[in-house]
């Protein structure tokens, strides 16, 4: 055979290989809007910049605040958008775009706005930009835009620009937790708004401290310093967050030293985190409550007993300490200690399953009853196992349990849509960190069918919402706490521990109790 | 004959297609679930909920939404993203040329390890080096890609710290997540090439090579080799297509921005237009590389010409 035919062999073997990869170059090229580049990066400083790399376990899905709404995605965007206020890490509210704010009366609501603030692409910020952004998030026509921005604005009837550095919110209605919810709502350039709409995600500008300056879904984002921006300047010149789903890579990479910090550590790496000389493990309690919801609507929980008896059965500080490694606190109440609103003194209801089944003969369930019970699996921490810890220590008071696991997809269809359970594992986060918001699923948030129903605590939080003196909405949402809690509306388990991996070079990191992680005064030591 | 061929192999794909884009309509949507609930979150009303359903076309009957959907695609209309709320062209346009490099690398040192080390394989037949190299790859296809991605991560990135764990910026992130992927097809390619080139190397003509004088690596590469090629060239095409289909677990190992991440995300949140997009894409990788495989027997077995 001479050398041709040998050739011929071996072109024959990678032909495959060959044809395929033509097949690939006639795939459309990569829109140019997929890894958005929205201005060329700075010149390098003469000192080595400080770039501290993140690991996050969810996508944002979207560079365009209207559209993400998943909270790592309000956390990360948050560094390159700021809202009219914030809160601080006492979850107090704070001004950011708005200097201050008043209430001339209780239909309208002024804010006096920061001047001398650039967007990133040299835009002012002004009271017109407040008007475009708040009438972007609320015009049902932008379909992009999710409808839960809208929602949480909905009282706003109207936005009056009083000169370029004030405006007036007017509202349908009485309501405090507008300005705790605006600071959900980023605040974003009319004119480049306007111009991109639904592309906005492609070139994304905002006034924060650093801006976007690359997003790969699934991938990375990277924010760089901004220059222009109006405050305090960050210690941190570049950003990456690094998105990674799968826990062992992302605590791997911790581990290896290319990231600085991981969210959502998982509790069966906690002790070896802790060993770690070079790592630490950082840690507070979230505002989410993790619960057992209970169908209200038909027996056996429409009886307080019942559920009480519940409650009763649960062992939490067996969960706690056997599967999340001690790390959260107890639920002592229907929201967050945090919450302004949380009352004082309320019973807590200890492991006592002697007391249960008392209770369970006094509603006429002395022969026990039988529950359709759901938990989701990889949605919060330990899910599914804490789930089946649940299911463990309600049968030995009787119980008999239909479980039923499954993803997130699914669990929430069968409980939203289906109705489906009797009892399910859930988890309620106050993004906003105000009583309104943490406490809707027993007042005007109740939607899907089997939520607890109170008439006196419908109207107990209607009031508070309206109340303009705000020492008498802070009683009206305490007894609503303490009615809700008394007559266990829930199984009230545990506040979800915020969990994070950060190497000890970090600094001036601090979890908050609303889950944002927020580098605005972090560093990197030597 | 070669015209002929392309031909029904072109009118076989477009049945396949519609095949696999109503197999895929239907399926995404009777999987439980409610995307504009995933989509809307737990705050939407339930009026907000409907309002998305009827802005979306999702309450009309499923024949009149597969309709609008073929009437779409044949456009060039590949559907709006429910999660990412962006053209899901755009976001596969994103995520393939990621997943398309990683494959070329995957396969090319599956291609490049594993016929030598199969033709080694063959020619030492029932040696210990053969045992050796059989053993290594019955252990390479039977690991779970997923642990020993896991394992390479642990050994090179955070024990010696000299690749990195996850990401594709440099030459130096390919190298796990392609060894990984390269591990199963390397072992598949070698078991295939050692058993296809012993049957060759007993047949009567490589019997006459030797016979003629010719060298041994002549006889083995420029006449057995030649007749095993058919049967290895089909499976490198179908494990390249599989590839480039997106290797969902790890793509979500090593944090690879892929199709394979990009499609379980769409499962996960019921994104129905992206699932579907991104399965008919994978459908057409699927009929063009079996379609070039076919093609490519023309040249390997001139036979085929002549009939």
């Amino acid at each position: 055979m001479n050398r041709a035919d040998r050739r011929k062999v071996f072109g024959s073997i990678l032909l495959t290989l060959v044809l395929a990869l033509a097949a690939c170059g006639a795939q459309p090229p990569a829109a140019p809007t997929e890894s958005v580049a929205t201005q060329p990066p700075a010149p390098a400083p003469t000192a080595a910049p400080m770039e501290i790399r993140v690991g996050v376990a969810a996508d944002p899905v979207s560079m365009d605040p209207r559209v993400s709404i998943a909270q790592s995605g309000f956390a990360m965007l948050r560094h390159a958008f700021e809202p009219l206020v914030f809160r601080a890490s006492d979850m107090s509210l704070v001004p950011v775009l708005a200097e201050s704010w008043s209430r001339p009366d209780p239909l309208t609501w002024q804010f006096n706005l920061r001047k001398g603030v650039k967007f990133h692409n040299g835009e002012d910020f002004d009271a017109e930009a407040v008007k475009y952004t708040i009438e972007s998030y609320m015009n049902p026509d932008n379909a992009w835009v999710n409808t839960q921005f809208a929602g949480y604005i909905s009282v706003i009837e109207g936005v009056e620009v009083k000169d370029p550095h004030t405006v007036l919110l007017h509202t349908s209605k009485p309501s405090n937790a507008l300005v705790n919810n605006l600071a959900l709502i980023a605040m974003l350039p009319k004119e480049h708004g306007a111009a991109s709409g639904e592309l906005f995600t492609n070139a994304p500008i905002g006034t924060g401290p650093w801006r976007i300056i690359e997003y790969t879904p699934n991938s990375r984002m990277l924010l760089e310093k901004f220059d222009g921006y109006w405050g305090q300047k960050p210690k941190i010149d570049k950003i990456e967050f690094r998105i990674l789903p799968e826990n062992a890579t992302r605590v791997a990479a911790l581990e290896s030293g290319e990231l600085h910090l991981i969210n959502n550590l998982p509790t069966d790496t906690l002790s070896r985190i802790e060993s770690n000389p070079d790592l630490q493990v950082l840690s507070t309690s979230s505002n989410r409550v993790i619960h057992v919801g209970l169908e209200f609507n038909r027996p056996p929980f429409d009886d307080v007993r019942v559920r009480q008896a519940m409650n009763y059965a649960t062992d939490k500080q067996a969960i706690v300490e056997d599967l999340l490694g001690g790390y959260p606190d107890i639920a002592t109440g229907p929201m967050h200690p945090s919450v302004a609103g949380f009352p004082s003194g309320l019973t807590p209801y200890d492991y006592n399953p002697e007391k249960a089944k008392q209770l369970l003969e006094e509603a006429g369930y002395g022969d026990g009853i039988t529950v359709k019970f759901g938990y989701p699996t990889g949605r919060y921490l330990m899910d599914k196992q804490v789930g089946e810890a649940i299911i463990g220590q309600w049968e030995q008071i009787g119980i008999t349990i239909e479980p039923e696991t499954a993803e997130w997809g699914t669990f929430f269809n069968n409980r939203a849509t289906l109705l489906k359970y009797d009892a399910w594992l859930y988890g309620f986060g106050a993004v906003t960190s105000n009583p309104d918001y943490a406490l809707q699923w027993f007042g005007r948030g109740r939607k899907w069918g089997g939520d607890y129903e109170n008439p006196a605590v419908d109207e107990l939080l209607s009031k508070a919402d309206a109340e303009v003196d705000q020492a008498k909405a802070i009683a009206m949402y305490e007894e609503a706490c303490r009615i809700i809690w008394d007559e266990a509306a829930w199984v009230f388990l545990y506040y979800q521990p915020d969990l994070y991996g950060a190497s000890k070079k970090l600094q001036g990191f601090e979890p908050r109790t609303d889950e944002y992680f927020l580098l605005f005064n972090a560093s990197l030591s030597q | 004959m070669k015209a002929s061929l392309v031909l029904s192999r072109f009118g076989q794909a477009i049945v396949v297609l519609i095949g696999v884009s109503l197999l895929v309509f239907v399926i995404v949507r009777v999987i439980p679930g409610d995307p504009v609930r995933l989509m809307a979150g737990e705050q939407a009303s339930e009026e907000r909920i409907q309002a998305i359903r009827t802005n979306l076309g999702l309450d009309l009957p499923l024949w009149q939404q597969y309709m609008i959907y073929l009437n779409n695609a044949l456009h060039g209309d590949f559907g709006w993203s429910l999660r990412y709320q962006r053209p899901t062209s755009e976001l596969i346009a994103g995520a393939f040329p990621a997943t398309a490099k990683l494959a070329l690398v995957s396969i090319g040192l599956a291609i490049f390890v594993g016929i030598p080390v199969g033709i080694i394989s063959a020619v030492k037949c029932n040696t210990a080096i053969d045992s050796f190299v059989m053993m290594l790859m019955l252990i390479g296809q039977a690991m779970p890609t997923f642990w020993w991605g896991l394992v390479l991560i642990v050994l090179f990135s955070v024990t010696l710290r000299i690749l990195p764990t996850s990401g594709d910026a440099t030459a130096k992130h390919f190298v796990l997540p392609a060894l990984t992927l390269a591990t199963y097809i390397t072992a598949l390619i070698v078991r295939l090439t050692r058993s296809t080139m012993i049957e060759v190397l007993d047949e009567d003509y490589v019997r006459v090579a030797r016979a003629k004088g010719l060298r041994e690596s002549h006889v083995v590469v420029g006449h057995a080799l030649k007749n095993a090629a058919l049967p290895i060239a089909t499976v490198i095409g179908l494990q390249f297509a599989n590839l480039l289909g997106g290797a969902v677990i790890t793509e979500t190992v090593f944090g690879w921005p892929g199709l394979g991440t990009l499609a379980v995300n769409a499962i996960y949140n019921r994104d129905y237009p992206l699932v579907q997009a991104i399965v008919l894409l994978m459908a057409v990788l699927f009929v063009v590389i079996n379609t070039v495989v076919d093609i490519s027997y023309l040249y390997l077995d001139p036979r085929l010409n002549e009939k």
